[in-house]
């Protein structure tokens, strides 16, 4: 039987864990859904061989647009080979057209013009910012509607700077400053939170000073232009929240009820909020 | 027609149906089996359980099958027939204006023929939509922006080719262009739904109009910002009607949307047949009232006035249907007795309502 100081000076072989791959790709998310693809449901699994992981997901459609598979594969490729322990990352997507293509493409390196030469004329950075846009708005629509409801008008909303927002996350509450008292907002926390980082990796001001509520581009509401804008954003919500009922139904028609680890509930509340 | 219990009469117009073939005799190649299982999923995630059919079935169903369906149990009075080609998914193609002009000959007075074109055809496309007007003397057409065709994977409504043919439809006199945006498109890393192309076309065409089926979902937001600065842009319901079913509420927050961004005059009612049955579509359409917050949030309401308009008199007012003498027309026939017999055997109270939650 081997001492058991000679076990200890064996060296570790490297490797990861299935909860550490699960961690890992938290944060890839479906970009017309904004929402990570773990908790939709459309991680089918995760095979770890040692420092070998394969990354196994399926999508709602046999049709799922191509540019946005290649981009969640992408992003679950690149995550997963960031971690350390890992030595080849594998991903693979089931049931779709061009599954062949995306699969060896994104193992390969390969960028989405290249993997699908002659179809794609460019890469697909500016379909990532076009739904980033969108996320980010959605989560702003979220808060300005609460701040409405808790008795906000429009100058108030407008003159709110970054540093008046504090966020306790583990209470998902939201706190307003304004006027020398705190205005304190339940269950907005977390979509608070989701708000300022979507803002910050758009590369959107967000200095104590700078406006708390600002457009796509970084620029401050007019006065008077709220209203309108919020339409619009309230209609950007309406259709993310829309979709991802579309694709969470479709998803389960076809795969049946999807049991993933760490999976949250796909269900939106009846307000029509995305968590 | 549609019959409600104070006795009004609705006339309906089914904006958008198919007799398809995708059996697997038809099927070409694994695209054309994806194809159908994809149509067959939707058709089950937001069918009401009872109206789910088989799939042997929705692979291919028969004339009097559609028949029934539309005209007698679907309250149905007329139906445009929408054909999708599809060739490279299907060898004799997936609903053809000649297999859909089988159903025109079956019942000349209640179905409407539109053909379709595909731009990349050049020449022989062109000489090929002289020919459906020649021998059908179609007022529309279905386009498929997805449609593959050898090496092409899409095209878009602004191509100068687009254009060639859309100018041809304004001399030939086929005013109505009814679009549905796929998932694929060339080049694939633009956004798939992307409904710009409809903005451009629809401003340089004025006297042509734009049906966007299925109201660009899912690029709804962008498809009401367009369709409220273009006149001649409408919104098809398919494929946004059926939530009425599993989530009402959403369905009412569209519906809100799309009438405070284009109003009720330019909603068309489309049951995208044999995606979903008109029966219950309808049925839950007409019972559906607005919640009040939606109502005074967006300053808009779902009355009959708009029920009416959005279930068959826009569609009516597209295709030049004088709507009186329609009804009168096919008043007596055997396909609107079948209807009223049925409609008189289920007494009006077990229709469920449909209740929205706040």
């Amino acid at each position: 039987m081997p001492s058991l100081d000679a076990a200890i000076s064996q060296p570790l072989e490297r490797g990861v864990t299935e909860a550490q791959v699960y961690a890992a790709i938290a944060d890839v998310l479906d970009p017309e859904l904004d929402q990570s693809l773990v908790k939709l449901g459309f991680i089918d699994r995760v095979q770890v061989e040692g420092p070998d992981v394969t990354v196994i997901f399926k999508l709602p459609t046999y049709w799922c647009a191509p540019n946005f598979a290649y981009l969640m594969a992408s992003d679950l490729h690149s995550q997963v080979r960031a971690l350390p322990g890992v030595r080849e990352a594998r991903v693979v997507l089931l049931d779709h057209f061009a599954e062949d293509e995306i699969t060896s493409g994104v193992n390969r390196g390969k960028s989405f013009s290249e993997a699908f030469v002659g179809e794609a004329i460019e890469d697909l950075d500016e379909l990532r910012r076009t739904f980033a846009r969108k996320g980010f708005l959605m989560r702003q629509e979220t808060l300005l509607r609460r701040l409405h409801r808790a008795g906000l008008d429009e100058p108030a909303i407008i003159a709110l700077r970054v540093t008046d927002l504090t966020v306790d996350e583990a209470a998902d509450a939201a706190f307003i400053q304004r006027e020398g008292s705190v205005i304190r907002l339940d269950g907005a926390g977390r979509g608070a939170r989701l708000y300022l980082r979507k803002g910050a990796a758009l590369g959107l001001p967000q200095r104590p000073h700078d406006p708390l509520i600002i457009d796509t581009e970084g620029q401050p509401i007019q006065p008077g232009g709220l209203q309108a804008f919020m339409q619009r954003s309230r209609s950007v919500r309406l259709n993310i929240v829309f979709n991802t009922a579309l694709c969470t139904g479709l998803f389960r028609t076809r795969y049946g009820r999807n049991e993933a680890p760490n999976e949250v509930s796909n269900e939106v509340s009846e307000e029509g909020d995305i968590q | 027609m549609y019959r409600t219990a104070d006795g009004e009469e609705i006339f309906v117009v089914d904006g958008h149906t198919h007799l398809w073939d995708a059996s697997p005799e038809n099927q070409a190649n694994k695209y054309g089996k994806g194809f159908i299982e994809c149509f067959y999923d939707y058709h089950r995630n937001l069918s009401p359980t009872e109206y789910v059919w088989p799939l042997e079935k929705y692979q291919k169903y028969s004339p009097e099958t559609m028949i029934h369906d539309l005209f007698v149990k679907g309250y149905v009075d007329m139906a445009i027939l929408q054909p999708t080609y599809l060739k490279a998914f299907y060898k004799n193609g997936f609903n053809t204006i000649e297999q859909d002009d089988l159903m025109k000959r079956m019942q000349p007075d209640r179905f409407i023929l539109n053909g379709r074109w595909d731009p990349r055809e050049g020449e022989e496309g062109l000489k090929e939509l002289r020919r459906m007007k020649e021998q059908w003397d179609i007022k529309g057409v279905k386009l498929y922006t997805a449609e593959w065709l050898d090496d092409s994977k899409g095209w878009k409504l602004s191509s100068p080719e687009a254009y060639r043919y859309l100018e041809e439809c304004v001399k030939l006199g086929i005013t109505n262009i009814h679009v549905h945006k796929g998932p694929t498109i060339y080049p694939l890393n633009r956004d798939a739904f992307d409904v710009a192309d409809v903005d451009d076309a629809a401003s340089r065409f004025t006297e042509l109009n734009f049906i966007v089926e299925h109201a660009g979902l899912p690029r709804l937001e962008d498809f009401c910002w367009i369709a409220t600065q273009e006149k001649n842009v409408y919104a098809g319901l398919a494929v946004v009607l059926p939530f009425i079913q599993p989530r009402p509420r959403y369905f009412a927050e569209v519906m809100a949307n799309l009438l405070f961004w284009i109003g009720p005059d330019k909603i068309l009612f489309g049951s995208d047949y044999a995606l979903w049955e008109p029966k219950w579509l309808i049925e839950k359409f007409m019972a559906l009232e607005l919640p009040q917050d939606l109502k005074t949030e967006f300053n808009v309401d779902l009355t009959l006035e708009s029920k009416k308009k959005i279930l068959g008199l826009n569609a009516a007012q597209l295709y030049g249907i004088d709507v009186e003498a329609q009804k009168s027309k096919i008043r007596g026939d055997t396909l609107s007795q079948q209807a009223q017999q049925m409609q008189a055997a289920k007494p009006a109270d077990t229709m469920e309502s449909t209740s929205i939650s706040v």
